[in-house]
């Protein structure tokens, strides 16, 4: 495998916004005017301002109750992880799962490669800069299907709505938990993944 | 590496002292956490510990706790009390009536209820049970751990009003929230009945609410209005009931039934009578203040004593009956099951006023038993049939002893009971009045009226009128027959004969003539002699006639007519008959004086014969005249009776007519009778002389 030259080794910068390729003395970019630069120096930062802001909401997402249920004349109301216990105990194992993986696995998960990331590139390491790639590739993708419980609250007020009978509302657990997510997938873009590459350490480069 | 010998790019200076404005997201969101967390935990009171039988419906996380239906707290546990003998509620309480909560605070549980006066706690249907408490607005000695009630307390604090005391003999009837009735409007509630420690009385706690409970003095009487009471008496079938509420769930009524009484502390203790009538008897029985317990072994059987029947002494009610059970005597068990009664009396109407302890009390009692105190039982009332206790001092006493160690209370010696008297009287005088012939009486009188039914309705009564009639034709017949006018004229021409005779004596100067006319004489005496002797005998068919008369039915049945006409009668006797006897004596007399000069003329001896001829003519001549008034009297008599018939029989008839002109013959032949009987009376000497 060639040896790996990266664009700002090669004197360029790309546009973050129109892919254009310029010179990396050039402030602006020539085709879009926007502004260029070849690292984000305050993505460290921010990554870990939305990665804490994320982690402060996500605890009383799970505290807090999720879903107010109401069913003749009793309301109750149920946290994420007493829901999925629910389903669970009402053998609805793939709602069950579908719901543990959204709500608590994957922005768990999230938590843990954002800050893994975050972490790793902070000095220099020996990781495979593609590894790493991937992941972050992943979490940004996965990031937007963790609002699936969002959803699902949301979808269950606007149709469960039987007043005293039954009806379903959502809690402050839910706009906590939705703020979590919208957090963590600040977090996740706010990563600049071409620092995946500015620390890796010689011999590394090559895997 | 060629690369490496490009020129360094020119980089921007790197802002690293540049804070990212990221930051404050997670800031913020810290703080709204730390500002929550904060305000919940400030908000958060102090948890109690309420402990409750069992935990019906309560659940941690959902019970709340109200006051005044406001949510103040909510169950965050529940748990067991050590020893396992009751459910412990942990509540957490708002900070803002934490402090109130204190020592006095109660709490109980409210659960859905229907009873008769409504649905209470309905909410608790859907939303499960929750616990209420109540506390004042002072705040007072904090406490953590409260004991739950078993029923919704009677009153709130700060609910004004009065809590009294109701004892009832039987409390059936009254349910815990009954109603407590003045004037038929609720004023009050009753409180859980609880059994007194002997079990003889209920007593049960009851609210008066304010300004109500000014109504409560000493003298006002409660009495019960459960159920329907149904009174039959002399006035009709009266049937009453306060309230539907307290048909099914009882209730309580009360009333000054006399003005006066002083105002009463709250605890105040009242008896429930059974009914009105039976609380304002007792308005008129002093109540019984203090009361010694005591008791008496009596005969059980045709005991008729009932539970509350009075104690009297002298008269005075001093106590009532409490208790009666069963009680055999360990002493003498062959006495088989005996009844002991157990009652209250008030040392101090007994004469027991000195003692100050129990103990001299009984002492004192026992020197009264000593001396003869005795109990029996004594009948009251207008029957005796009420049947009450009596505390008396036996005169001939035997030696029985007060016994304090036989049974509970001091037992008193029994004496013979008292009821005898009075019942027996009565029973005396029931029993002859069953024993009258009513039923005879009333048969008799049946048959009595059947009888005068059948009387005037029968044939022999209707033909009444036409026996009569015949009879009344009959006596016309005799009246007018001819031997009566016959015998007058005869009466007329005998007269006439012997006044010729007289004058012809008185002028004639030969004994010859004398001689015949006294032959002439002696044939007109013998005539009148003959006459007369007829007389009687048409006077006595006259006399039986009229006795027949009287002894028809007719005289009976017209028998008060008869009464008023029997006075005229005597009237008409005394008129017509006293008299005339003595008329007829003297007249004789002359006639007698007559025949002397005759005699003394130098008259011849026959002249004797004939005089004594005359003389039995006139002897029967005088009986003849002496049967005339009674003659006159039947006559009167007859005209009376038959007056009194027609007076029964219409003015229109026939009979009535015929009946009329029998009465007027009848009459006008007592009237000629009478005119005769007057003129002999008048002038005796003309039946000699003929004048």
């Amino acid at each position: 495998m060639a040896a790996m030259i990266s664009a700002r080794e090669a004197g360029c910068v790309v546009c973050q916004t129109c892919g254009n390729v310029a010179s990396i003395h050039e402030e602006r970019c020539p085709r879009c005017t926007h502004r260029l630069s070849s690292r984000d120096t305050l993505s460290e930062q921010k990554v870990w301002a939305w990665l804490i802001a994320g982690l402060i909401a996500y605890i009383p997402a799970n505290i807090y109750p999720m879903l107010l249920t109401t069913q003749n004349f009793r309301t109750t109301e149920s946290t994420i992880i007493a829901g999925v216990i629910d389903l669970y105990d009402h053998h609805a194992y793939a709602v069950a799962i579908i719901v543990f993986v959204a709500s608590i696995l994957i922005p768990v998960g999230k938590f843990v490669v954002i800050g893994y990331l975050a972490i790793l590139t902070r000095s220099a390491h020996r990781t495979d800069p593609h590894r790493l790639l991937r992941f972050y590739e992943i979490v940004e993708f996965i990031g937007r299907w963790s609002m699936i419980d969002v959803f699902v609250v949301a979808i269950l007020t606007a149709l469960v709505q039987f007043d005293v009978l039954a009806s379903i509302n959502p809690g402050i657990a839910a706009v906590c938990f939705a703020l979590s997510v919208v957090f963590t997938m600040l977090a996740a873009q706010s990563f600049d993944s071409r620092q995946i590459w500015d620390r890796l350490e010689d011999g590394a480069h090559h895997g | 590496m060629d690369e490496r010998d490009l020129p360094e790019p020119e980089q921007a200076e790197p802002r690293r002292s540049r804070v990212s404005w990221v930051w404050l997201v997670p800031v913020v969101a810290l703080a709204i956490s730390v500002l929550v967390v904060w305000q919940t935990y400030s908000n958060q009171g102090p948890v109690i510990i309420v402990s409750l039988p069992s935990a019906s419906g309560v659940e941690a996380g959902e019970t709340p706790l109200r006051f005044r239906d406001v949510e103040v707290g909510l169950v965050e546990d529940v748990t067991f009390a050590t020893g396992l003998e009751a459910v412990e509620a942990h509540i957490r309480l708002d900070s803002e009536v934490a402090q109130y909560v204190d020592a006095d605070a109660q709490f109980w549980l409210v659960e859905p209820q229907v009873t008769t006066r409504g649905v209470s706690g309905l909410s608790t249907v859907l939303s499960g049970v929750y616990l209420e408490g109540t506390w004042d607005g002072e705040i007072g000695r904090p406490a953590v751990r409260f004991e739950a009630l078993e029923n919704t307390p009677l009153s709130r604090p700060g609910e004004e009003g009065t809590r009294i005391v109701l004892r009832s003999r039987d409390g059936g009837q009254l349910s815990p929230g009954a109603p407590v009735l003045y004037n038929g409007i609720e004023v009050g509630r009753l409180g859980e009945a609880e059994l007194s420690e002997d079990g003889t009385l209920i007593t049960m706690d009851a609210f008066i609410e304010a300004p109500h409970d000014q109504r409560l003095t000493t003298n006002t009487r409660f009495w019960d209005i459960s159920g329907i009471s149904i009174d039959l008496n002399t006035s009709g079938l009266s049937v009453n009931f306060e309230s539907l509420a307290s048909l099914v769930e009882g209730g309580v009524a009360f009333e000054a039934l006399v003005t006066g009484g002083e105002s009463i502390e709250p605890g105040q203790a009242y008896n429930v009578y059974t009914s009105r009538a039976e609380a304002q008897r007792s308005v008129f029985e002093a109540p019984v203040d203090q009361a010694l317990d005591l008791a008496v072994i009596l005969p059980a059987d045709d005991l008729r004593l009932v539970l509350g029947a009075l104690v009297r002494y002298g008269g005075i009610r001093v106590g009532e009956v409490t208790n009666i059970v069963g009680y055999t005597d360990p002493r003498n068990p062959d006495a088989g099951v005996q009844a002991l009664v157990n009652f209250t009396v008030s040392p101090a109407r007994i004469g027991l006023r000195d003692a100050e302890t129990p103990e001299a009390l009984i002492e004192a009692l026992e020197r009264r038993v000593e001396n003869g105190l005795r109990v029996r039982v004594a009948s009251e009332g207008l029957l005796g049939t009420t049947l009450i206790l009596e505390v008396f001092e036996d005169e001939d006493h035997d030696d029985r002893q007060l016994e304090t160690e036989l049974v509970e209370n001091p037992l008193l010696p029994a004496a013979a009971a008292d009821i005898a008297q009075s019942s027996t009287d009565l029973d005396a005088i029931v029993s002859r009045v069953a024993a009258l012939p009513i039923e005879d009486l009333m048969a008799s009188a049946i048959d009595t009226l059947d009888g005068i039914t059948a009387l005037a309705t029968g044939e022999d009564i209707r033909a009444l009128p036409g026996n009569v009639n015949d009879l009344v034709a009959e006596i016309r017949s005799v009246v007018a027959a001819e031997e009566i006018g016959q015998a007058l004229t005869d009466l007329s021409g005998a007269a006439e004969a012997l006044e010729t005779l007289v004058t012809g004596i008185s002028e004639s100067e030969g004994l010859s003539t004398t001689l015949t006319a006294l032959e002439n004489s002696e044939t007109i005496i013998s005539n009148v002699q003959t006459f007369t002797a007829g007389l009687p005998g048409v006077l006595t068919s006259v006399e039986e006639l009229v006795a027949e008369l009287d002894a028809t039915p007719v005289t009976a049945a017209a028998s008060s007519a008869d009464r008023v006409l029997r006075r005229l009668e005597r009237i008409l006797s005394a008129e017509a008959a006293t008299d005339l006897p003595d008329s007829l004596n003297s007249s004789l007399e002359e006639l007698a004086g007559l025949l002397t000069e005759l005699r003394e003329g130098g008259a011849a001896a026959n002249l004797n014969g004939t005089l004594a001829s005359a003389d039995s003519a006139f002897t029967s001549l005088e009986a003849a005249a002496g049967q005339v008034p009674a003659i006159v009297e039947r006559l009167n008599s007859l005209v009376a009776s038959l007056q009194g018939v027609a007076a029964d029989y219409d003015d229109g008839s026939a009979v009535y007519g015929e009946l009329r002109a029998a009465i007027n013959d009848i009459s006008q032949a007592a009237d000629a009778f009478r005119s005769l009987a007057r003129a002999i009376e008048r002038n005796p000497n003309s039946l000699i002389t003929g004048r």
